[in-house]
């Protein structure tokens, strides 16, 4: 009787203790604070699939909480677990967000440079190029297509700050090319006129 | 005997509570949901179909409450039959919709490509014009960076960044119209029927004087940059020829770097000109002078410029860089200077080709 009265208490007590488990709520906070960190980096920008993955686990450890405090026998050591992958994997988004953007930035600002200086270049050439028979409307009209280069290559910049790196590269891009163009187009025809 | 049984009993209970408290698997619905929901995301439904996308997860969030709570009860009494029945209609409602996505996506990026190849086209139009016209306005830098613009709503519309995409069309189409508008009142007149066929009866009025007094006469076609010496009526020879930098117009007043358009005389032979040789012409005549007064009195240019004069056909190249005057290449005014005397007439026409390339320009930009 004595040994049935100590079970029944053992029961009661276990019971007790697992119907008072209480919400991880600390690792909550810290999971949805690091997860908000990475947010605040850009992780939804740069990092689109990896930020998706982060808030689907999160979403899946509450859940998971939702389900125990509904039991009557709650245990959330399977939410912890969510939570603590959560919080680690929000973690190193936040430093993979910030590596990605870093990386971003300086293309767009290298793409940056160069589309200046292939402008300058081509520029400086159409100032100096042979203006022979037939061609001085031509360099006209480039340097028409310059002045455009130029007037856009004024807006990378705020596309930099605005955090567009990938716009601001293929912008930038875009113009080197043109402008690339515009200096290849007068190498050859001086190369043409030297050789004649 | 009675402890026994009842220890028995409670041992039971334990085994029954704890063998409740292990998961039963989940229905296989619920993980091809969860997919379909990434694979969704991916394709990009918030951005192509937000409304259905939000009834789609919302659909989605009530089966997974509905799997939350019946994963709180004990496992006794745990029915997943409807569990899954809710997942396979949201599965159903995604495949739907994963279509309709696709549908929507191809539209919207057919529809920035064909407007993007619309202005593209405007902008090639414009350049070739400026290229065959050798007229600097025509390569504005506007058109540049209207061609910038468009690369960058192609950019966009890759990143499903249609509105963006649309946006950038829109200002470059902004600068293309402001272009067009500039140039079209310069361009119409050599797509007006009427005034070509004007055109066209001075020069067949000319050639007929030609043939009939036995005279040479010379005609210049603006918009084809051709000038021809006929004599007695019959083509001797056509040279490529340069006109002002504002060529398009007809001249009206001093520095407007336009070149005159009428019947005018050779004045004066120069065999030795700045521009190699030249042959001064008789600008301004008499309709040119009626024009500049009623221009003046209409206060249509400034009070205090002049009607200008000393046009001539001079040597120094043929690529429209002049202040108004007919330029050929040297060896061609050497030619032309032998042949012609002072007297003849110089008839300076638009064009007399009603399909010519201004016209079609027009057309194509219209």
């Amino acid at each position: 009787m004595k040994n049935l009265l100590v079970l029944i208490a053992g029961l009661a007590l276990v019971s007790s203790l697992a119907g008072c488990a209480k919400p991880p709520q600390e690792e909550m906070t810290s999971t949805k604070a690091a997860i908000e960190a990475a947010a605040a980096e850009g992780s939804a920008k740069y990092v689109a699939e990896d930020n998706k993955k982060v808030n689907d686990e999160y979403a899946a450890a509450l859940e998971e909480i939702k389900v125990q405090e509904a039991k009557w026998f709650k245990n959330y050591d399977k939410a912890k677990q969510l939570l603590a992958q959560a919080k680690a994997d929000a973690d190193a988004l936040k430093a993979k967000t910030a590596t990605v953007k870093e990386e971003l930035k300086q293309q767009a600002v290298t793409a940056l440079g160069e589309a200046t200086t292939a402008v300058t270049d081509a520029k400086a050439k159409l100032e100096t190029a042979p203006k022979g028979k037939g061609s001085a409307a031509d360099i006209e009209a480039m340097k028409a297509d310059a002045a455009g280069m130029e007037a856009e290559l004024a807006t990378i910049e705020p596309l930099i700050e605005q955090g567009e790196f990938v716009a601001a590269s293929e912008k930038a891009a875009s113009i080197r090319d043109r402008a690339n163009a515009i200096s290849t187009q007068i190498d050859e025809a001086a190369a043409k006129k030297a050789g004649k | 005997m009675k402890c026994s049984r009842l220890k028995t009993g409670l041992l039971l209970t334990v085994l029954i509570v704890v063998t409740g408290c292990s998961e039963p698997p989940a229905p296989t619905e619920i993980q091809l949901a969860l997919t379909q929901e990434t694979e969704l995301w991916r394709a990009g439904a918030s951005i192509y179909t937000p409304e259905s996308y939000q009834q789609y997860l919302s659909a989605l969030n009530s089966a997974r409450d509905l799997y939350t709570r019946e994963r709180s009860r004990m496992v006794w009494f745990r029915d997943y039959q409807p569990i899954a029945q809710s997942f396979a209609q949201v599965h159903a409602m995604g495949e739907k919709m994963h279509g309709e996505v696709q549908s929507v996506a191809r539209q919207q990026s057919t529809e920035i490509a064909k407007t993007a190849d619309a202005l593209e086209k405007r902008i090639v139009l414009l350049k070739e014009l400026s290229e065959t016209l050798k007229d600097r306005r025509l390569a504005m830098r506007k058109l540049t960076q209207a061609d910038i613009r468009i690369e960058d709503a192609r950019r966009l519309a890759r990143e499903r960044r249609s509105k963006e995409a649309k946006e950038k069309l829109d200002a470059a189409r902004i600068d293309i119209d402001a272009v067009i508008k500039t140039i079209r009142p310069l361009l119409e007149r050599f797509a007006d029927r009427q005034q070509i066929a004007r055109w066209k009866a001075q020069v067949d009025q000319a050639l007929a004087e030609s043939r009939r007094e036995g005279k040479d006469v010379i005609i210049v076609r603006k918009v084809d940059r051709q000038l021809t010496l006929y004599r007695k009526g019959g083509r001797v020879r056509d040279f490529n020829a340069g006109f002002g930098f504002n060529f398009l117009a007809d001249k009206l007043y001093s520095g407007d770097k336009a070149t005159p358009e009428g019947e005018y005389k050779i004045v004066k032979k120069l065999p030795y000109s700045r521009f190699y040789k030249a042959l001064l012409i008789d600008y301004p005549n008499q309709e040119d002078q009626q024009r500049f007064a009623l221009a003046k009195k209409k206060k249509l240019i400034p009070a205090n410029v002049g009607i200008g004069n000393l046009i001539e056909i001079h040597g120094g190249g043929n690529d429209s860089m002049t202040n108004g005057c007919i330029s050929l290449q040297d060896h061609h005014i050497s030619d032309l200077f032998d042949q012609v005397d002072v007297g003849t007439t110089v008839l300076i026409v638009g064009t007399i080709d009603y399909d010519n390339i201004i016209a079609s320009a027009l057309r194509g930009l219209n």
